[in-house]
């Protein structure tokens, strides 16, 4: 198997009372082994709902058509029982609140072991075994004290441990977290931060944050999406050294850094457009400075990495 | 609003059925409607005077062109009875309703705004009103004041509140805590405009809905209570009165049962309709905007 | 620019809740104090008390000890009725646009309330009013008659804002104003409060766990860590040296563009312990990379160094972050 997860042409939609409207509008990505991606993009980006549909988890509600392959397997169209199965021994998922991901009333070790043996045919003790090793992997300090907890003993930091122990019982080829460091201080994030760069064995990782600095902290290779689609993408030195697309620069020249200067930052004007709203042409005009007629008539296609038609080169000044 | 996916890994449903609540509204309200209109001009609706017995005609069986839901033991006409009815039952169940949406969100709204010993008190008065039988207040009114409308009717206010008051009580719990009620003393805005500006709107669709169930209970209990003989005067045409006439006829004469019990069950269930369609209009909205 | 005339000033402030296993002393014995024009920021994580220090200083909660002024008037213990004026000197902007502005109000109803609580206004001078507030935040006042419900969170944090400034403070209050908002509508919002700063010399009370936000809009940086404070000094030193090991560790958390403040990154270990459950001697010595095995039984006070800094630390200035700083010339 070469690729970890392919995309092809995702596009994921939700009932308006003005028809179905597009969240994620034809997406195509690929994620090889061991791969860091990161999927930057702010609320209403359609990152979260790519995520959830590569685990055939989106809501019910949702409409999901083209292809999530994962080896032969397709998971927009793979019966129930298949996806089950993919679900936590092949991909699986870290999410932003890990407290009403994990069951209240049930000590770590159960609900680990429990996910081991569900893909597993090993016996009790072997399941144990190997729920200590992974605890120690993701830095619980005193696992085997901390097996017996329940989730509500451990804090917040402890807690999303656990949920990346979670996801990383079964030796996944892929582990989408989304906004997993986002609910935490600012000292346990870096902790997170490291353990996400560093701790996660084999499995290719895909990050969604809305977070430029976070997904620079973490991966190798940079996606930036906008209202839906990917408008660049790029190893994690050349998105941020060299960025081509308007709103990737837009973003970068957004946050305030650590300058004596302090010059005034230069935000991005407006806001992105609602997912049922229409909008002709490329969907980032109406805030584009470099915007003009061709970009409110058509709609960029992505090609070489970016879908603008008039990206930018040069240091952001 | 930040991305909030805090799904277990099963699929979850989102969607409301927000398209069912307005159709649900719009019967209930009809039906109520049609049933107060009735209340309002009933004598336009008689078929003879309800109070009228001949007692040639007792215990006749319904018919087309006699007595449509036939006659009682005394001769009157059981259809004529049940429109005389509607006034009464409607109008206490309104009065009822008003008095203990009056008394339990007065209470409600001072136990959870006040903070110390006032709410500890409160909430333990709303606590023995929970807890109190509603038949001995009722015994105690009608041998203090005698049957009537008025003492039923703060009988059943009296019964009432405790279930509203709780309920108000605990929504105001959590709108006190809003974040622009907090911003609203911080500008030096007073309690009382607090509460009139803020919670009192905010309560307004939660109230609508328990006003409508208790509205529904009040017809029940009012009902049982004239049974009892704790209602209505005797004689007096209400649907109480009349299942209790209908006791020793429940064979031989089963119409004079089977006409209130039906005002009765339709009257009830146009106000469950009332507040489950409320409560469904409500649930779609607060989940429409949130996402 | 900023004068030193103090406008908000509290002297050992403390404030305790009741909580069921005992007493949490959230803010504990911290003094502050803030000038005419300048901006405070208050740098902590979750249980830290800054939002906590925030609000007290805006008697939302009644201190348990010590004192609190503004110009120079003791306000600790003024009755509701005689705080009128410093409410109306002090406003604030919360960190969540959503639940700050109560979604059954029009704009103009949200903008005008803090002015209907201290004048008797008509309909057209509410409006008046209203709009002119909503003008000065870069939003049409077209927006008066709709409700607040219909905006996004920028346009809504913009109306939080435009509420704010209704009264025409003195002192701005901001606990996180951006965090809850998308990246490209932060660096807007942050623009919108400096331009406001500039054209009317308020203060501005920052709380904010975002380092890189608080360098860039504030003059003088207060670090909390369980109730406490451990460092204060002009931002610009505080950032470029920091004397603590915990404004250190917080400086070098920031998630970072760079590979060699990664690299060196101080990761510090476990978590905050519960404000009930505080440590012996330095609080923050289980968490401290330098700590010595005195940390755990002496207290450090907060001390002044020569350079006007304070730090409660028996070590100052022994961990140094890497901090990459870019320059704009």
């Amino acid at each position: 198997m070469s690729n970890a997860i392919e995309i092809k042409n995702l596009v994921v939609s939700f009932p308006t009372p003005a028809g179905y409207s597009a969240v994620v509008r034809g997406i195509n990505l690929t994620i090889n082994p061991g791969d860091r991606v990161a999927i930057v993009g702010e609320s209403g980006s359609g990152k979260t709902m790519m995520g959830l549909s590569m685990l055939g988890i989106q809501p019910t509600s949702a409409q999901v058509e083209g292809e999530i392959l994962i080896g032969d397997v397709n998971m927009v169209t793979a019966p129930d029982a298949v996806a089950r199965k993919l679900r936590g021994n092949y991909i699986s998922m870290v999410f932003q609140e890990p407290l009403t991901s994990l069951n209240p009333v049930r000590t770590i070790s159960s609900q680990l072991s429990e996910s081991v043996r569900r893909h597993n045919s090993i016996g009790k003790k072997e399941a144990e075994k190997r729920v200590l090793e992974v605890l120690t992997a993701v830095g619980i300090p005193a696992p085997k004290e901390r097996m017996k907890s329940y989730p509500h003993q451990l804090s917040g930091g402890l807690r999303q441990r656990v949920m990346i122990a979670l996801a990383l019982i079964n030796k996944p080829q892929l582990v989408v977290a989304d906004e997993p460091t986002t609910a935490l201080d600012a000292t346990i994030q870096a902790q997170i931060l490291d353990l996400l760069r560093s701790g996660m064995g084999d499995a290719a990782l895909m990050l969604i944050t809305h977070d430029l600095a976070v997904a620079a902290d973490v991966c190798n290779r940079i996606v930036v999406m906008y209202a839906g689609n990917i408008v660049e993408q790029g190893p994690v030195s050349e998105i941020l050294s060299n960025p081509k697309h308007p709103y990737t620069r837009g973003l970068l020249s957004a946050i305030p850094k650590f300058d004596q200067a302090r010059p005034a930052l230069n935000p991005i004007p407006g806001s992105p457009p609602t997912i049922s709203e229409v909008v002709p042409g490329c969907r980032f005009a109406s805030r584009c400075s470099y915007a003009d007629a061709q970009c409110t008539a058509s709609e960029p296609e992505f090609i070489n990495n970016i879908a603008c038609f008039h990206p930018v080169t040069g240091a952001i000044k | 609003m930040k991305t909030k996916m805090t799904l277990p890994l099963t699929r979850r449903k989102i969607s409301g059925k927000s398209k069912t609540s307005p159709l649900t509204l719009r019967i209930a309200a009809t039906i109520l409607g049609i049933l107060f209109f009735i209340a309002i001009f009933q004598p336009y609706f008689y078929r003879a005077d309800p109070a009228l017995s001949d007692l040639m005609l007792r215990l006749q069986s319904p018919s087309l062109s006699g007595a449509w839901f036939g006659t009682d033991a005394l001769g009157q006409d059981v259809y004529s009875r049940i429109i005389a009815g509607f006034r009464w039952s409607l109008g206490i169940g309104t009065v009822g309703t008003l008095l203990g949406c009056l008394i339990g969100i007065t209470l409600g709204v001072s136990a959870a705004w006040n903070r110390k010993r006032l709410r500890i008190f409160l909430s333990r008065v709303i606590d023995i009103g929970i807890s109190f039988p509603y038949l001995i207040i009722a015994v105690t009114i009608v041998t203090v004041v005698g049957r009537g409308f008025w003492p039923l009717a703060l009988t059943l206010g009296l019964v009432c509140w405790p279930t509203i008051a709780r309920v108000v009580y605990a929504e105001t719990l959590t709108l006190r805590e809003r974040e622009y009620v907090t911003a609203a003393r911080l500008f030096g805005i007073g309690s009382a405009r607090s509460i009139f500006t803020h919670i009192l709107p905010a309560l307004r669709p939660t109230i609508q809905v328990v006003t409508a169930f208790t509205f529904a209970e009040l017809l029940i209990a009012e009902s049982g209570l004239s049974f009892l003989g704790l209602g209505a005067p005797l004689g007096t045409p209400t649907w109480g009165n009349m299942l209790n006439d209908s006791r020793g006829y429940m064979v031989d004469a089963p119409w004079m049962m089977l006409g209130p019990v039906t005002a009765i069950i339709v009257t009830i269930f146009a106000a469950n309709l009332l507040g489950e369609g409320l409560n469904a209009r409500e649930q779609s909205r607060s989940t429409r905007v949130s996402q | 620019m900023s004068s030193d005339k103090k406008l908000i000033k509290a002297v050992d402030l403390s404030v305790t809740f009741k909580v069921p296993s005992g007493s949490l002393r959230a803010v504990d014995t911290v003094s502050f104090y803030v000038n005419a024009g300048e901006t405070v920021a208050i740098v902590g994580e979750s249980g830290s008390g800054k939002t906590t220090l925030a609000l007290s200083l805006m008697r939302a909660y009644a201190p348990t000890s010590g004192n609190l002024f503004f110009e120079d008037e003791d306000i600790t213990h003024l009755s509701e009725k005689a705080l009128k004026d410093f409410r109306k000197k002090v406003q604030m902007v919360f960190q969540d646009p959503y639940s700050s502005l109560d979604p059954r109000m029009t704009v103009s109803q949200v903008i005008a309330e803090p002015l209907r609580a201290h004048f008797k206004l008509s309909g057209k001078e509410r409006d008046e009013k209203a709009g002119e507030s909503l003008r000065s935040v870069g939003l049409s006042a077209d927006f008066l008659n709709r409700r607040a419900s219909q905006f996004s969170g920028g346009q809504r944090q913009r109306i939080a804002i435009a509420r704010a400034l209704a009264l025409d403070p003195k002192v701005l209050v901001a606990d996180e104003p951006v965090s809850a908002l998308d990246v490209s509508t932060q660096a807007q919002i942050v623009n919108l409060l400096q331009g406001i700063q500039e054209e009317r010399n308020i203060s501005y009370i920052l709380v904010s766990h975002d380092l890189r936000l608080v360098y860039h809009l504030a003059t003088r940086v207060v670090v909390m860590y369980l109730g406490k404070v451990v460092e204060e000094g002009a931002c610009d030193d505080v950032v470029a040296n920091p004397q603590h090991p915990y404004t250190a560790a917080l400086l070098s958390a920031v998630p970072a563009l760079d590979e060699a403040s990664r690299r060196d990154r101080i990761v510090l270990n476990g978590a905050p312990p519960s404000p009930i459950a505080r440590p012996t001697g330095c609080s923050f010595h289980p968490r401290c990379p330098i700590a010595r095995p005195e940390c755990s039984t002496n207290t450090p006070e907060l001390q002044t160094l020569p350079n006007g800094r304070k730090v409660a630390c028996f070590y100052p200035g022994e961990l140094q972050p890497h901090i990459s700083f870019t320059s704009s010339k």
